[in-house]
């Protein structure tokens, strides 16, 4: 498989702060590669590097194995980016928006912008100033991809999105990633990196601290518990940890088979329970202390 | 060419602003004319009984300053002031625009190159500032047509106004400059205004004080206007060191720009 993306000891410090350091990897052709961390882990960091929308302090980073830097704007052809958080110029029509984004690039993009306008229900007619966040972020996924890219660069993708978007704009980059692109895919929920996506690398304070694949992950996955009621000391399962009680309220974090879990807790004086995604630094501190 | 004519389409209402702004000015001002060449024995008196730091503050010279070019001379040592608030106002959305609305993220990912973003913003800055001019030239041409049917040569009005050109080239410099340099620009009118009325200012200390030395640190003295009015010429220095000081800026600008980091809104 031939690598899109690779990064070699990237480092970037904004003056005496670190952003990240000595980061290395490599995104594979047509993958769905997950980036996660908790906010201010150095995932935005990581791509506006690769974007070239900043300069790294050391090391070096290629997409499609040209220099990010050297060649950005060569890059930048092959490239669709979907920010956090999406500015546009006041004052313009979605449309004139789209096909100002088109301008840029060397082919005809109005079929896949009516494409895309219409499973997103985009109003293409309404000024971008008059648009909801929701709508605005739907400009910015038809603006990123509206040129069928090789690599796509999603950056927190999802938020700002309904449900039912959320649904639709999945199943778009499941279509674009069996065209063949490559997607890198940077989030801070698991669930939604868990679901879209093949390997993954965890970042932690400007650190690589893992590069696993999903289906590891998966095997490996806690779950955080939360039980009203009381609960034996000694509970017949294994892999429970942190667990902590308050009045009747007992939480801890569980890995393993979920059915033994239930018929544990069956057992128990419970009145009520909880069983959810531990947030990422929860998994963090279990995984990588 | 894409960006350009988005540049220009996005100055356009501002353009018309400050085009309409530039009539109804030299309408006014250009109305005294007459009144101001019918009278002029009591003109002359009233303005030799005024302190002669009254005259030196705006740079004009009491000889010269009777006649059609002489009044226009005045007129312009006010009215560079708006030239110059225009220019470096234009100077600063360069950068400073885009900065500020946080679109610089969906222009630089773009398949395009900075110094291309650059020279794209640089050239719609400069065509719009050229529209203003071919504006202020035509209209201050037609208004004195007709409030007044006193004859002046062609050639010394047009040299006269096309100081307002090098002054628009070397603040449209400063502005491009700041834009690149400042990190976070909120209010580009109020900058622009400070930075146009501080010159202002010391242009207006440096005549009352005589201070010739600062003659070259403000652009709003790199032209003497009168020295125009009496040679119907540039001095050589006025125009290399505008030109001069044009060129750097805009060079170290472009230079910054392709170098400096765009941070994360």
């Amino acid at each position: 498989m031939t690598n899109v993306i690779e990064l070699n000891g990237l480092t970037k410090f904004y003056g005496k702060v670190k952003g990240i350091e000595d980061v290395s990897f490599e995104v594979e052709e047509k993958e769905v590669f997950g980036f996660i961390g908790p906010n201010g882990a150095g995932k935005s960091t990581t791509i506006r590097t690769l974007l070239s929308l900043i300069f790294p302090t050391k090391g070096s980073a290629t997409i499609f194995g040209k220099d990010c830097i050297k060649h950005a704007s060569e890059i930048a052809m092959d490239v669709g980016y979907l920010p956090s958080e999406v500015f546009y110029y006041d004052g313009m029509k979605v449309k004139d928006l789209l096909n100002y984004s088109a301008s840029f690039f060397k082919k005809d993009c109005k079929q896949k912008i009516e494409e895309l306008s219409s499973l997103l229900d985009l109003p293409l007619n309404r000024k971008i100033e008059d648009l909801s966040f929701g709508n605005k972020k739907k400009v910015g996924i038809v603006q990123g991809l509206l040129h069928s890219p090789k690599l796509i660069i999603l950056d927190e993708p999802s938020a700002g999105l309904d449900p039912l978007i959320q649904q639709t704009f999945f199943n778009i980059l499941k279509q674009e990633n069996e065209r063949g692109a490559t997607i890198f895919f940077s989030s801070h929920i698991l669930s939604e990196v868990q679901r879209m996506c093949d390997r993954v690398a965890i970042l932690k304070e400007g650190h690589l601290i893992a590069l696993q694949k999903i289906s590891e992950l998966r095997k490996d996955s806690y779950k955080k518990v939360t039980v009203s009621g009381t609960l034996k000391e000694e509970l017949d399962l294994e892999n429970v940890t942190n667990r902590q009680s308050a009045d009747e309220h007992t939480t801890f974090l569980y890995k393993g088979d979920v059915r033994k879990l239930l018929s544990t807790l069956a057992k128990q004086h419970i009145d009520d329970i909880l069983i959810e995604e531990p947030s990422l630094e929860e998994i963090f501190l279990h995984y990588y202390q | 060419m894409n960006i350009y004519k988005q540049e220009l389409k996005q100055y356009r209402n501002t353009l018309i602003g400050w085009c309409i702004a530039y009539i109804c000015i030299l309408a006014l001002y250009l109305s005294f004319l007459p009144a101001f060449l019918d009278e002029g024995g009591g003109m002359r008196d009233y303005f030799a009984s005024l302190p002669p730091e009254f005259m030196a503050a705006f740079g004009l010279d009491i000889s010269l300053f009777f006649g059609p070019l002489g009044f226009i001379t005045f007129v312009m040592t006010m009215f560079v002031l708006l030239v110059g608030i225009q220019a470096v106002h234009m100077g600063l959305s360069i950068y400073g625009k885009e900065q500020r609305n946080r679109t610089s993220d969906f222009l630089l990912s773009k398949p395009v190159k900075r110094a291309k973003i650059f020279w794209s913003k640089f050239l719609a800055g400069l065509t719009a500032l050229f529209i203003s001019e071919v504006v202020i030239y035509s209209a201050g041409y037609f208004i004195i047509k007709m409030v007044s049917d006193a004859a002046f040569p062609m050639n010394t009005y047009l040299l006269l106004l096309a100081t307002c050109t090098f002054v628009q080239l070397v603040f449209f410099a400063l502005g491009t400059l700041l834009s690149v340099l400042l990190k976070r620009i909120k209010n580009i009118v109020g900058l622009a205004t400070g930075v146009g009325m501080g010159f202002f200012v010391i242009r207006m200390i440096a005549n009352i004080s005589n201070a010739t030395t600062l003659r070259w640190i403000n652009p709003y003295q790199f032209f003497d206007n009168m020295y125009v009015v009496a040679y119907n010429r540039y001095e050589s220095a006025s125009i290399l060191v505008s030109l001069g000081v044009f060129v750097v800026l805009e060079a170290v600008s472009l230079w910054i720009y392709q170098h400096m980091d765009i941070h994360a809104v």
